[in-house]
């Protein structure tokens, strides 16, 4: 991202306002999540999502998903081979380009360049055991993904977007990738966290069972495409929550299809 | 992760040799290979370490700056990690090639000492809000023969165990500017509780089984590998590394195996660990080289 030389950054020792907030202090927020989630939820319950196809009109394939306020934007591009500088591949290979946009979050400065890296790492991992990449020996897909506001569960979200943009770009692919997100507070789970959840959990005040875990299956195979899990935690309540995102995933699979399917019905009448 | 030529009779022979629970070098699926660990080997660093399994050949360096925390989080200090893939270690690393694993590597650290429980940044504070210590651990991949993440993983908790951070006898306030007095003695130092420090375990399945301390050829017939980072018998990361899939059983197996297996190993390592310390003890400690 350019740096922004006419925006006014302040003097270099000043910071945001926004710790001051009496709000925002350790305590409350550990207070208000011990009385239950703050937009109603059920520890259980997912937001609600929206998927568009075909968001770009310039990509292969692209999506644009709402997982309740959390939107990114996913393209995937024309094929390109691999230049014959390098060694030749059998299998084709993956790049995946993940960023925040700047106004992603309400703190414009804390945007972390290692964390984009963790995640896009994390996506290409999920998504090489999705594409049939055996088809494009010597071949490069890239796959960009923009954050357009985030507000927790961004890895869950940014996995499926990929998958239903690689079906729309029609390459095959073994399945759908579905994915979500557990928080644990306390040794609870919460499924599909927002933003401030995941800050709670993770590094405000952190109880002794607490962590966030995210999952990739491919249901219809029965298989596991990808799992990253940081926090502290008892592995007994990790393998009860890999059964809960395991039944989570299948709810996400079935809505994926049911937009894709819709999608392929209105071409059909269109031509 | 790298690159070595192996034909499909020799990746069938290893496959076969894990189904019958007899690896190529006579090591049964739970077995690590030797390890090697020294030390206090650079001089100018606080804290270093060496640790080889087999030809893995790590080094690592931990050297701590003052810093000012982050106005968010005003009682802990800061650790960065660094990793370098040496082109002596594997051509595939040449120029810009290490960059990606290296990232990876780091990455996977980051997370895995993310939790307070796992490693307390509260005990680099020097004076809230002003100054803390920020720790640069660097860690060099001199040789690879596959296992870099739990050979890396061991090297840094050696090197935070051999850590020895200047001690601040007063730091104290004065108009806005921070006066420190620091111990005169060069031998006084604070040490860190390295008890709780994270270490890494790559699960690798091979075939139906899952196996630890996967060599390089073994890392080319895996069809996945899971790290699973262990502190104190709990969980302190889980990450899947180099595509593939696996079944949602595999990672109940996975934890077990991982589990068991740091209890030991980490009580290995700490018993190592003080014995070597009371060996260097009682002789005068000269640091030229680390190649003997």
């Amino acid at each position: 991202m350019p740096f922004d030389q006419k925006k006014i950054n302040g003097p270099d020792n000043s910071f945001s306002y926004k710790q001051y907030i009496e709000s925002n202090k350790e305590e409350n927020q550990d207070f208000e999540l011990k009385k239950g989630r703050k937009d109603g939820r059920e520890p259980n319950e997912s937001r609600k999502i929206a998927v568009q196809m075909n968001a770009i009109s310039k990509a292969k394939g692209s999506c644009y998903i709402e997982n309740g306020n959390t939107k990114l934007i996913c393209g995937v591009f024309e094929l390109r081979e691999i230049s014959r500088s390098t060694r030749y591949n059998d299998k084709g290979q993956l790049y995946c380009d993940f960023k925040y946009a700047p106004f992603s979050r309400d703190n414009r400065k804390s945007l972390n360049e290692n964390d984009e890296k963790l995640i896009s790492n994390s996506i290409k991992t999920a998504l090489e055991s999705v594409v049939c990449l055996h088809e494009f020996p010597n071949y490069q897909i890239d796959i960009f993904i923009m954050v357009l506001e985030d507000d927790g569960s961004i890895l869950s979200t940014a996995i499926m977007a990929a998958g239903v943009a690689f079906i729309d770009a029609c390459i095959p692919c073994f399945d759908i990738p579905a994915s979500s997100t557990i928080a644990f507070y306390d040794g609870k789970a919460l499924v599909d966290p927002t933003a401030e959840e995941e800050e709670i959990v993770n590094t405000s005040n952190p109880q002794n069972n607490h962590g966030t875990i995210t999952l990739t299956s491919l249901n219809s195979i029965d298989q596991v495409a990808q799992i990253l899990f940081t926090g502290y935690i008892e592995p007994s309540i990790l393998k009860e929550a890999k059964r809960q995102l395991l039944e989570n995933n299948k709810i996400h699979e079935k809505y994926l299809k049911k937009v894709i399917s819709m999608k392929i019905v209105k071409e059909n009448r269109e031509s | 992760m790298a690159y070595n030529a192996l034909s499909e009779a020799e990746k069938v022979f290893i496959l076969h040799g894990i189904q019958d629970d007899f690896r190529n070098d006579g090591r049964s699926r739970r077995d690590f290979r030797p390890m090697e660990l020294q030390t206090n080997v650079i001089a100018s660093a606080c804290g270093s370490a060496r640790f080889c399994i087999a030809n893995s050949d790590i080094l690592v360096g931990i050297k701590p700056e003052i810093d000012a925390p982050f106005p968010d989080k005003p009682e802990e200090g800061k650790i960065e990690f660094h990793v370098d893939c040496s082109a002596n270690a594997l051509l595939d690393f040449e120029g810009r090639g290490g960059e990606e694993l290296a990232l990876e590597i780091s990455n996977c650290l980051r997370i895995t000492y993310a939790s307070p429980f796992a490693f307390d940044l509260k005990s680099l504070c020097i004076l809230p809000k002003h100054q803390c210590w920020k720790l640069y651990v660097d860690i060099l991949i001199l040789q690879c023969a596959g296992n870099l993440y739990d050979a890396i993983s061991f090297a840094v908790k050696s090197a935070f165990y051999n850590l020895r951070i200047p001690r601040v006898n007063s730091a104290l306030l004065d108009g806005g500017n921070v006066d420190l007095v620091l111990s005169d003695d060069p031998s006084d130092c604070d040490r860190l509780d390295v008890q709780s420090i994270p270490i890494l375990l790559t699960i690798c399945k091979i075939g139906e089984h899952c196996v630890i301390d996967p060599s390089i050829d073994e890392e080319i017939c895996s069809s996945s590998n899971i790290v699973v980072g262990v502190s104190r018998n709990k969980i302190v990361s889980l990450k899947t590394i180099s595509g593939g899939s696996f079944h949602p059983d595999t990672i109940e197996n996975c934890i077990d195996l991982a589990i068991s297996t740091a209890k030991t190993l980490d009580n290995t390592l700490m018993n190592i660990l003080k014995h070597e310390e009371s060996l260097t003890k009682s002789k005068k400690n000269i640091k030229c080289s680390f190649l003997n």
